[in-house]
């Protein structure tokens, strides 16, 4: 909604698996919107990518939709969530978690969070069209 | 592990009430023991008292015998004016004194002679006996010598002897004079007497006529006497071999006679007889007493022999009290035997509820471990296989100019990843049932059952029918909705009829609520009753209809997961009946 008709959404899809990857480009490419996609293959790469590292200043402007796998080499999803909440970015933007786990503990430890929602895995595309339409 | 030592020493010792039990048993004994003991000590003291009495009586009866033969002796002088010595031997000879009176040693008569009158009366003797003489030599107004003795033999040295001469048998002649009662004398030596030993005499008054008391000393004509020695007196009365008491008598303390003090066996011979007593030197039992024995007083001592402390240490008591005692330890042994035995059935006990405990504990465990490794390895299997379906779609929806055959290999390729991934989700379902038994509440099943109703509506019509009691359960909500969804969607989906129904009921009864889940179908083969929930097991091909073989495993899992019972019912062709039973909350306050 804070978005004009003419920006591009951005969205950082953090997902160690490639065809899981590849699957998310191709249902966003089929939906055709503007959207500017961008990956990160483990959530060490996605604090980097934000900017969050220790040494750095947080001058890179925020993705409007961050999707976050929990299993995930290097840093998983959870951990990440604890890092954005340390800097006060949850709130900021909509983060929903994407996951193949449907455990009751990673639910509830993700909702403390305080994210915006929480997907099973395999997405659909309404399930992409509703988030999508939520951002 | 702690615990168990601590126990352990606990354990080993005996309580309080076992050493109440001993204790009272031992007192128990002891009294029983102290009871016979004196019971038996009193009839002791008893025969005894008795036997001394007799022993007393025994003397003083005697005594009376000899009194008696003493007046028999002064008849005689009171029958003629004079008795010759032939008279007195006769007479003497005629009551036979040693056979009948043992004990006595001889039966006299003492003349009473004036000064005045001495020459005279010797000279009269004399004409019989040239030698009879009067002796010894003494200052008193009047003689009193011993004239006749019989039998002779043996107390010769008697004849003649002047009882006036000492003071012990003066007094006593003087005392029967004045009293004319018989009189003994106090203790001498008899002259006749080579033993030395205590003696007496006894004196029995004569007077010329029988006078008053007052006229007698003028009247006094002599005395009718008997010498004893003791010792023989004694054996002459107390012959009796079975007597058992000592005797001691003293007259103004001289000792007459002692028994009590000869610590060895003393045999008194006397001819024939012979007294046997063993005396005791500290004796049981001791009696005093006087006797009154003709104008003097003898004090006596009765004491118990030997023969009563063989008595009195009589068996019974002291086998009561070695019995009792046996068996009181023997119940101390049986006390500690038997805290032993518990001691060792309660370790044991211990060690193997311990044991048990630990392999319980450890069987949990593995089977936690295999169940998160169930899910872990299930849930780690989809991913891939979400790849594979992934790019199978790709290629599809990519390669347009693809033939035929090729499409619909790829086809079948996305129907088995699709049973793949119904057959992950069946393990991961199952596995996760002991994971997620979070939620214990009340359910109301009526509730449940209308939700699972409502989705098999379609346009009015609805294969489900619900029956019967309506109930409240506790358990987990999710599990009860999966077991009524699974059951519903079985009856329905193997259903062969046009119109498939499903009926369902409840039944209370005291501690369940038993749902039944009745079907038009095909029915199930008895022989599949038991298979039909195992994991993985179909009745139909794979093909033929989507089943994983999961779906009634995971109902019978969860029902007994949840302290309940599943069970079918059916014939072939006739449909099916599922029963099960659920823990039931009845709530009645309603009603």
């Amino acid at each position: 909604m804070t978005n004009a008709e003419n920006t591009p959404l951005r969205v950082l899809l953090v997902e160690d698996d490639e065809i899981d990857r590849e699957c998310l480009e191709r249902l966003f490419r089929k939906l055709d919107l503007k959207i500017e996609l961008s990956f990160a293959h483990d959530g060490l790469a996605a604090v980097q990518m934000l900017g969050l590292q220790k040494e750095q200043v947080n001058n890179t402007s925020m993705p409007d939709l961050i999707l976050l796998d929990i299993n995930m080499p290097k840093m998983n999803g959870l951990e990440v969530l604890e890092t954005l909440a340390e800097n006060d970015i949850i709130g900021q933007t909509k983060i929903v978690m994407l996951t193949t786990s449907d455990r009751e503990q990673d639910i509830q430890d993700a909702a403390k969070f305080g994210i915006d929602s929480y997907l099973v895995k395999p997405i659909s595309m309404d399930m992409l069209q509703n988030l999508i339409r939520m951002a | 592990m702690g615990q168990l030592l601590e126990g352990k020493h606990r354990l080993g010792q005996l309580h309080w009430y076992h050493w109440c039990v001993f204790f009272l048993s031992l007192i128990l004994t002891f009294s029983v023991w102290h009871y016979a003991k004196t019971q038996s000590e009193q009839e002791l003291y008893a025969s005894f008292d008795a036997e001394a009495n007799k022993t007393i009586e025994l003397i003083t009866e005697r005594m009376q015998k000899y009194e008696d033969v003493l007046w028999s002796g002064a008849g005689l002088f009171y029958a003629s004016n004079h008795v010759s010595l032939d008279e007195w031997r006769d007479f003497a000879g005629a009551i036979s004194i040693e056979k009948k009176y043992p004990g006595i040693n001889g039966i006299g008569f003492i003349n009473y002679v004036e000064k005045a009158n001495k020459e005279h009366f010797l000279n009269t003797e004399r004409q019989q006996r040239p030698q009879f003489t009067i002796y010894p030599e003494h200052n008193q107004p009047h003689y009193m010598p011993i004239t006749y003795i019989e039998p002779l033999k043996g107390n010769e040295k008697a004849v003649g002897l002047d009882m006036a001469h000492e003071s012990n048998r003066y007094q006593a002649a003087l005392k029967a004079m004045a009293s004319g009662k018989p009189q003994i004398t106090g203790p001498i030596t008899l002259v006749q007497d080579a033993g030395k030993t205590p003696g007496f005499l006894f004196f029995v008054p004569v007077y010329k006529e029988k006078v008053s008391q007052l006229q007698q000393g003028k009247q006094f004509k002599g005395l009718v006497y008997a010498p004893f020695v003791v010792k023989k007196l004694m054996a002459g009365t107390l012959s009796r071999a079975d007597r058992h008491v000592a005797i001691k008598l003293e007259d103004n303390d001289t000792i007459l006679y002692d028994e009590t003090s000869q610590h060895e066996q003393s045999s008194i011979k006397d001819d024939k007889q012979v007294i046997t007593v063993q005396s005791d030197p500290n004796p049981l039992f001791t009696k005093k007493g006087i006797i009154e024995m003709y104008g003097r007083q003898w004090d006596y001592t009765l004491a118990s022999d030997m023969g009563y402390r063989d008595i009195s240490q009589s068996a019974l008591p002291w086998s009561i009290l070695i019995c009792g005692l046996m068996i009181d330890f023997m119940l101390l042994y049986l006390f500690f035997a038997m805290a032993r035995t518990n001691r060792k059935a309660t370790l044991y006990a211990r060690q193997a509820t311990e044991s048990l405990v630990e392999k319980t504990e450890k069987l949990e465990k593995s089977n936690q471990e295999l169940e998160r490794f169930a899910y872990v390895a299930s849930h780690d299997l989809k991913a891939p296989l979400r790849g594979i379906d992934n790019i199978v779609t790709w290629i599809i929806e990519d390669g347009e100019s693809l033939d035929a055959g090729t499409k619909e290999n790829l086809a079948r390729i996305q129907k088995r990843i699709n049973r793949m991934e119904n057959l992950i989700s069946g393990i991961l379902e199952y596995s996760k049932i002991n994971m997620e038994k979070g939620d214990h509440t009340l359910i109301d099943t009526s509730e449940i059952l209308a939700e699972t109703r409502e989705q098999y509506d379609n346009e009015g019509e609805n294969p489900i029918i619900l029956d019967g009691e309506q109930a409240t359960i506790m358990g987990s909500k999710t599990h009860f909705k999966q077991v009524v969804g699974n059951l519903v969607s079985n009856a329905i989906k193997y259903n062969d009829k046009e119109k498939p129904r499903v009926r369902i009921y409840c039944k209370l009864d005291e501690e369940h609520a038993v749902f039944t889940f009745e079907d038009n179908g095909p029915g199930i083969d008895k022989r599949y009753h038991g298979k039909i929930f195992e994991l993985f097991q179909t009745l139909q091909p794979k093909d033929d209809v989507e089943s994983t073989g999961v779906g009634l495993s995971i109902v019978k899992k969860i029902i007994e997961e949840n302290g309940g019972k599943i069970w079918v019912e059916s014939t072939l062709g006739q449909g099916t009946q599922f029963h099960f039973s659920w823990p039931a909350k009845h709530d009645r306050s309603h009603i």
